[in-house]
């Protein structure tokens, strides 16, 4: 069941996102909405995608990376092998327990990544692949309401709670009032500066057999970075899967076997 | 014995053809031995002074604070109690500088480079960088057609006194294109992993130094202390300079006695720079603090193949030219045995012993040696001087890096002149054992006999 969103263009979100004067949502329904987004996203099993990231940096040609994203949410498990382009191929990252490693094949070596390791060199980040978990990183608050494009939606701003490892301590989300999907995402450096901007302009949803109930997942991210204006990443997440994975295969070995 | 130094003497000086050309050869290959070697010495000069201004003391203090396994950040806490220690038990150092670590996002309008960051205080380094050289704009403006009257160099160390300022090296102003003035963004995340940014304006931009400066930028310590989230009695590192470097191994030793004694937990010795450690420390399982020393030769360890290379290339050319020369003394003598190989049963006639042939031939070879080698080592410093004193620019950024200098610096060392003049004579001198042994093996009455 898809249902994509018809969004005309990112320039014209961003020029009708004006605010709109009026707050409906208290504390207390941020919080559930918020809830709401993370459970409509949560899987609970194992995920498997096909990703399509296209960067694009100023002065420079576009890049066009291939590869699949491989989740255990339950066991917070995480897995990237890169298959396109050729150069790239077999390339991988591999979150065990809180350590990200990743292979490179033309060297047959592992190496170990900060969790901030922007994924292949594009401005994507593992966090973006991951599951939401907002509440459990965040204070919410509101922010207004508007709208963006032509759709209406709440406006929050997040919080890092105390001692809570994340990229970003400020987000700005905007959520549709409709259908309780992010739409738009500004994330804040510490100092207040915004870094990163990213919009959901579609969205899908696929029923787990984990979790007995639809998961939703975004088709496309739009990643800009906004310290280095005219830089961005488009995530395109294809093929998704929610079926039971292979016991075995969030280990080394089996990235380097693909690798071959 | 002075019979045969005459007769040596007399023999060079009427065969001067042979003489000059085997002589100049040698003083030809000796020049070139004290040019490279002063050029490597020079290379090395230079390394020591720019790693000990941009990244090192002679002896360092830093360490790692793993607050997660998987964590490793250049901390050093408990900052006031290290430097104290410090003071007590280094009271021979000049000064003792502490700096704050880090690698960041420096980010212009245009371009965006990642680079490590070091915190300082500019008040307590005057000293120390007080002596670089600003860049010329034309050096990373491109086409700069300055007004008359304009300065050749923009802006100034000393504003690094306050905050909000940064010092880069003309290599990161040009990929940057950005010019003394321009405001850039520093991002980096904190040494909790979350992103931080600080707007700073660029305060000076230095001559590059080589490789090294590359890998350089300096912000006032409390700014890069902001954006890391650091506590207050923490810092990265204390350099200390001493005023030999002579110092070195006694001061590192007594501090790792000192700092254990003070239950300071340390790293083992690792003879590499702090920024090569990162991986294997955050493979360490240990959380918590740990000290590192380390002195300036091994934070410098990275470049020590470019010293490497050189001194090969010194070492193989010269190796290579010195064959072929003791192979033409060896001829030259072979020529000179045959000439005089009447001569030689005449004198052995007359009473001569063999060990006397021996000497004398020997000497004949011993003064062309060591006058042909002091002439080249006279040449080469010479000619190595003349070349420093010119201060020849280096326009090529390879050979800038190559070289870490902008100019050709070369410095005439007086044991690398000593260590050439017994080398090359002692080695012409075993080139010319075997034909002076077998001269001096010549039967009086078959030499006597012998026909041109």
């Amino acid at each position: 069941m898809k249902r994509p969103l018809k969004i005309l263009g990112l320039a014209a979100l961003a020029a009708f996102s004006a605010p709109v004067a009026r707050a409906a949502l208290s504390e207390k329904d941020a919080l559930e909405l918020v809830k709401l987004v993370d459970e409509k996203q949560r899987n609970s099993g194992d995920y498997a995608s096909l990703c399509f990231v296209k960067e694009t940096e100023r002065k420079k040609e576009p890049k066009v990376f291939q590869a699949m994203v491989y989740r255990r949410d339950a066991d917070d498990k995480f897995m990237i092998l890169f298959t396109k382009p050729k150069e790239e191929a077999g390339k991988g990252y591999l979150k065990i327990d809180k350590n990200l490693w990743m292979y490179d094949p033309s060297t047959g070596k592992w190496e170990r990544k900060t969790e901030r390791e922007r994924i292949g060199g594009t401005n994507s980040r593992r966090s973006d692949f991951d599951e939401s978990r907002l509440v459990e990183e965040y204070d919410i608050k509101v922010d207004g309401e508007g709208t963006l494009g032509n759709f209406k939606v709440h406006k929050l701003k997040l919080t890092a709670k105390k001692g809570k490892d994340v990229a970003y301590p400020v987000l700005g989300l905007w959520i549709d009032q409709a259908d309780k999907n992010v739409l738009k995402r500004e994330e804040f450096s510490l100092s207040g500066k915004l870094m990163r901007t990213t919009f959901y302009p579609k969205w899908t949803k696929k029923f787990s057999e984990s979790k007995k109930a639809d998961v939703w997942i975004p088709e496309e991210m739009r990643i800009f970075d906004e310290l280095e204006k005219g830089n961005s990443t488009v995530v395109t997440i294809k093929e998704t899967d929610l079926k039971p994975l292979d016991a075995n295969i969030f280990t080394k070995a089996w990235i380097e076997s693909k690798s071959k | 014995m002075s019979q045969l130094f005459t007769i040596a003497r007399r023999n060079l000086i009427s065969h001067r053809g042979r003489t000059l050309i085997l002589g100049g050869a040698i003083a030809l290959v000796t020049c070139l031995m004290v040019f490279m070697m002063a050029l490597t010495r020079g290379i090395k000069a230079r390394m020591i002074e720019n790693a000990t201004a941009l990244s090192t003391g002679h002896v360092n203090v830093g360490g790692f604070l793993k607050i997660s396994q998987s964590s490793a950040a250049p901390i050093v806490t408990q900052a006031a109690r290290v430097r104290e220690l410090l003071a007590r038990e280094v009271p021979e150092a000049t000064l003792i500088v502490d700096r704050v670590r880090a690698y960041g996002k420096i980010i212009s309008d245009t371009n965006s480079i990642m680079v490590p960051i070091t915190g300082i205080n500019m008040a307590t380094e005057k000293r120390i960088l007080g002596g670089l050289n600003l860049a010329r704009v034309r050096d990373y403006v491109e086409a700069y057609a300055p007004a008359p009257g304009a300065p050749e160099a923009e802006g100034s160390m000393a504003d690094l006194e306050q905050r909000g300022g940064l010092a880069i090296f003309a290599s990161h102003a040009r990929k940057l294109k950005a010019r003394v003035g321009d405001v850039v963004t520093v991002s980096m995340p904190t040494y909790r992993n979350v992103y931080n940014t600080k707007d700073v304006r660029i305060a000076a931009i230095l001559q590059d130094l080589g490789m090294i400066s590359s890998f350089t930028m300096f912000m006032h310590h409390e700014d890069v202390r902001e954006i890391y989230d650091m506590a207050a009695d923490t810092t990265s590192v204390f350099q200390i300079y001493l005023p030999s470097l002579d110092a070195v191994p006694a001061v590192e030793d007594r501090l790792r006695k000192a700092l254990s004694a003070a239950s300071f937990t340390l790293m083992d010795k690792d003879a590499n720079p702090y920024w090569m450690k990162f991986e294997r420390v955050a493979g360490e399982s240990w959380t918590g603090q740990r000290l590192d020393l380390t002195n300036w030769e091994d934070e410098t360890s990275f470049l020590k193949w470019v010293l490497d290379i050189f001194n090969a290339l010194t070492f193989a050319l010269t190796f290579v030219l010195m064959v072929i020369i003791v192979i033409g003394l060896m001829n030259n003598m072979w020529m000179a045995i045959r000439e005089r190989t009447s001569e030689i049963g005449t004198m052995r006639a007359v009473g001569l012993q063999r060990r006397g042939v021996l000497v004398m031939f020997l000497l004949e070879s011993l003064l062309l040696a060591t006058a042909s080698v002091g002439i080249g080592i006279v040449a080469g410093s010479l000619l190595a001087t003349g070349v420093a004193a010119l201060e020849i620019p280096i326009r090529s950024d390879a050979f800038v890096m190559f070289f870490m200098s902008n100019s050709l610096w070369l410095q005439v060392g007086a044991g690398d002149l000593a260590f050439t003049f017994v080398l090359l004579s002692t080695l012409l001198m075993v080139g010319a054992l075997l034909p002076a042994y077998r001269a001096s093996k010549l039967e009086p009455i078959t030499a006597i006999n012998h026909v041109n």
